[in-house]
């Protein structure tokens, strides 16, 4: 509505902030601009104002010099006061010019300076009539009217002298003229105008008299025209003094004095005049000034309150939007979007604001839904998979109970099995110790029939230690509790023991034992009694299955990347095995078969051992054979260890 | 003749090792267990002691480290009979100062050897 009626104000309105707010400076600058230019006008006024006021002085302070030049002059018959008059004049005149510009300038009226400078002229005029009169009755008897009375004085007197003195008539024409003389003197001294009656009367007295008394016609003709210059000159003189004036009650002073009060008052009429010019200006420019800055602050304030709430109601109104929007209230309308300032910008980027939320809203919905889907689906993976995780710990559980119980069952049985050896062993001994100690006795009394038997006790007994002592390596390492020494030997030493511990073995069945060594063999590191078990063991085994035979121990050192091996192979021409035999020689209590322990005897696990003693030094058996054709028994060891083989074998156990 | 001193806790062994040793022309005395041994080995001051380990009481290791850090007895030479074949037992038998070892089942031949040869060191 408002729009409609009011484009102007309208478009004013909607003007960018940034407008408004240059716009109201500028209008603040225009304003104090204004005021402080009105009141510099304000003072150079007034002190121009002032300075009229000081020539307006100076004038009267002029007047007052043209006066006493004037009374100088007057009294002291001195020209050069005339010409101070003049001068002084001149110079009044030029400042009267001056007054008239700056009244011109100020504005000011200018009538009664006007009348002031007529007044001056006027007062000019009649001091220069009153010094020419002066000038023509001169200064002393020397010039002007004076002299030529003077003169006629002089010749009057000369005259006389010539008159022959005949009945006093030369003292009383002297006397006569000296009367004249002191009406003369009135005149001048005095300035007595009135004596120039009782002069004349006088004048004719003489004048009678002269005719009277003096016969010599050409005296008494010469007499007469001196007494008439005389007279002339009196009565001049007479007419100058009155023409002047004897006080300022009459003729030229009167009128001087009358012009000059006139010009004063003048003046003082124009130092009112201007005092009251001033008052009033500085009066209006006062109030010019203060309402001028009252209106300025008016606008100023309205112009601020009028953009302050050009801006803070759209402002409220974006507020209000905003936090709707903020809200969720997405519905919410976007007024002034078609507005060109800064607020219709604000209003534009809330609507875009707008249609991203409402995008955004949309999108969360449906993030919110597939969000909801796949926590469900999670949840339910997630049942399903502790589910899956409780069956597998179940499980595992239960594998780890019944390892750790086979564990602890096999742990306990090498145990038993150990303890079980030692205890065996004891009365083995004695059973050994006893029967070697009855043998003894029964040679050393001659019971030559009972040897023999007592040579089987004491047999079997070492065969039953045999056996518990194999029972019982095997138990210690199966236990864990086995460890191997490692240290460097000469292995030629080895073979050579290992020779002479076999050698009866090898006579019970007449066999021939052979040893094969390569020249390069020299020393290995490992454990030098499990490598004599091992050998002794494959021997021991290979004199066992073979008759009037040939048993061959080789002994090869093999180098590869992995670094140098000892082989240590014993072959034998004996019984020999098959393939099922074969794969199965190592495991324990496994003889090729049950007939072979009761003819061979011993207890199947010396292989067995040399496979766990080779294991634990880092090495491994073979074997190789056909029925019939004799067997070969390999170790292969590693000749060097780089590390403490103890801990080795003991990580292979555990 | 060399006095002995058996240190063993079965009976049989004590009585066949001690008469095996007596034939050899041995004065051997006996101890039942460690704690036996070393207060005999004390009082007699035997020309070498035989120790079995294992025995109720104090154990052979025991009794040996006993008479090994005692000054009147350490200088007596002692051979340990066991029936550990272990590698290190071997050690331990070293460490504690054993002079030497024997296994069980005994080689008496071999056990008569490693005596004359202490008894002659000594």
């Amino acid at each position: 509505m408002n729009a409609a009626l009011n484009p102007q104000i309208n478009r004013i309105r909607t003007l960018p902030i940034r407008t408004k707010l240059a716009l109201l400076s500028v209008m603040v600058v225009v304003s104090l601009a204004s005021i402080l230019s009105l009141s510099w006008f304000r003072n150079e006024s007034l002190q121009q104002m002032n300075e009229t006021r000081t020539a307006i002085l100076s004038m009267d302070m002029m007047l007052l010099d043209l006066q006493r030049s004037q009374n100088n002059f007057v009294n002291l018959f001195d020209p050069r006061y005339r010409e101070e008059f003049s001068s002084t004049f001149e110079t009044f005149v030029e400042r009267t010019e001056d007054l008239k510009q700056r009244f011109w300038d100020l504005n000011l009226p200018i009538d009664t300076l006007e009348q002031l400078v007529i007044l001056t002229s006027e007062y000019q005029y009649l001091f220069e009539v009153m010094a020419e009169i002066q000038t023509k009755i001169g200064q002393d008897q020397t010039e002007g009217l004076r002299k030529a009375m003077a003169d006629a004085t002089q010749a009057i007197e000369a005259e006389l002298q010539t008159v022959p003195n005949v009945a006093n008539t030369r003292q009383m024409l002297h006397r006569q003229v000296i009367i004249l003389q002191v009406f003369a003197q009135d005149l001048l001294l005095h300035k007595k105008t009135e004596v120039v009656g009782q002069f004349e009367s006088n004048f004719e007295l003489i004048l009678s008299d002269v005719d009277r008394l003096i016969v010599d016609v050409e005296g008494r003709t010469r007499l007469k025209h001196h007494l008439k210059a005389y007279r002339k000159s009196f009565l001049d003189l007479a007419d100058a003094a009155q023409a002047i004036g004897l006080d300022f009650g009459h003729g030229l002073r009167s009128d001087i004095s009358t012009t000059v009060n006139a010009s004063r008052t003048a003046i003082a009429d124009m130092t009112a005049e201007v005092n009251v010019a001033i008052d009033r200006r500085e009066t209006n420019l006062d109030t010019l000034i203060g309402s001028l800055a009252v209106l300025f602050s008016l606008t100023f304030l309205l112009a601020l309150i009028f953009l302050g709430r050009s801006i803070s109601i759209p402002i409220r109104k974006i507020t209000d939007i905003m936090t709707r929007l903020a809200d969720g209230q997405l519905s919410v309308d976007i007024p002034d979007q078609a507005r060109r300032d800064e607020i219709g910008d604000m209003m534009r980027a809330l609507r875009v604001f707008k249609m991203g939320a409402i995008i955004r809203r949309r999108t969360q919905e449906e993030l919110r839904k597939a969000h909801n889907e796949l926590e469900r689906r999670v949840e339910e993976r997630t049942r399903a998979l502790s589910e899956e995780v409780q069956e597998r710990r179940r499980t595992e559980d239960e594998l780890l109970r019944a390892r750790e119980q086979a564990e602890s069952a096999n742990t306990a049985k090498s145990l038993f099995l150990a303890n079980m050896s030692h205890e065996l062993r004891t009365p083995l001994n004695a059973i050994i110790g006893y029967s070697e100690m009855l043998q003894e006795d029964a040679a050393d009394l001659g019971y030559d029939q009972i040897s023999p038997d007592l040579e089987k006790i004491n047999g079997a007994g070492k065969h039953l230690l045999g056996i518990i002592n194999e029972i019982l390596d095997l138990s210690k390492i199966e236990a864990g509790r086995i460890d191997i020494s490692i240290e460097p030997f000469v292995v030629q030493d080895v073979i050579n023991s290992v020779t002479d511990t076999v050698q009866p073995l090898m006579a019970t069945n007449n066999n021939m034992l052979k040893i094969e060594a390569a020249p390069n063999i020299g020393t290995m590191e490992t454990d030098v009694t499990r490598l004599r078990q091992i050998l002794f063991n494959f021997l021991s085994n290979a004199a066992k299955f073979t008759e009037n035979g040939e048993i061959t121990l080789r002994i090869i050192r093999e180098s590869d990347v992995a670094g140098d091996s000892m082989v240590f192979m014993v072959s034998d021409t004996g019984i020999g095995m098959d393939q099922k035999q074969l794969g199965m020689v190592f495991e324990p209590f496994t003889q090729a078969d049950a007939s072979t322990t009761r003819k061979y005897g011993g207890t199947g696990l010396g292989l067995t051992v040399n496979r766990e003693f080779a294991r634990l030094m880092g090495g491994e058996v073979s074997a190789k054979s056909s029925p019939g054709k004799g067997a070969t028994f390999t170790v292969r060891l590693p000749a060097t260890h780089p590390n403490a083989a103890g801990h080795v074998a003991h990580d292979l156990l555990t | 003749m060399a006095n002995l001193l058996l240190v063993e806790d079965n009976e049989l062994n004590r009585d066949m090792l001690s008469r095996r040793l007596e034939k050899m022309g041995y004065s051997v005395e006996l101890a039942v267990n460690g704690q036996d041994g070393v207060d005999k080995a004390r009082d007699n001051c035997p020309d070498l002691v035989l120790m079995d380990i294992n025995m109720p009481v104090l154990d052979g290791w025991e009794a040996g480290r006993i008479l090994k850090t005692d000054p009147i007895t350490k200088s007596i030479p002692i051979i340990a009979l066991t029936a550990h074949a272990m590698t290190s037992d071997r050690d331990k038998a070293d460490e504690i100062g054993f002079n030497d070892y024997a296994t069980k089942p005994i080689d008496f031949p071999a056990l008569v050897n490693m005596i004359e040869t202490w008894l002659h060191r000594a």
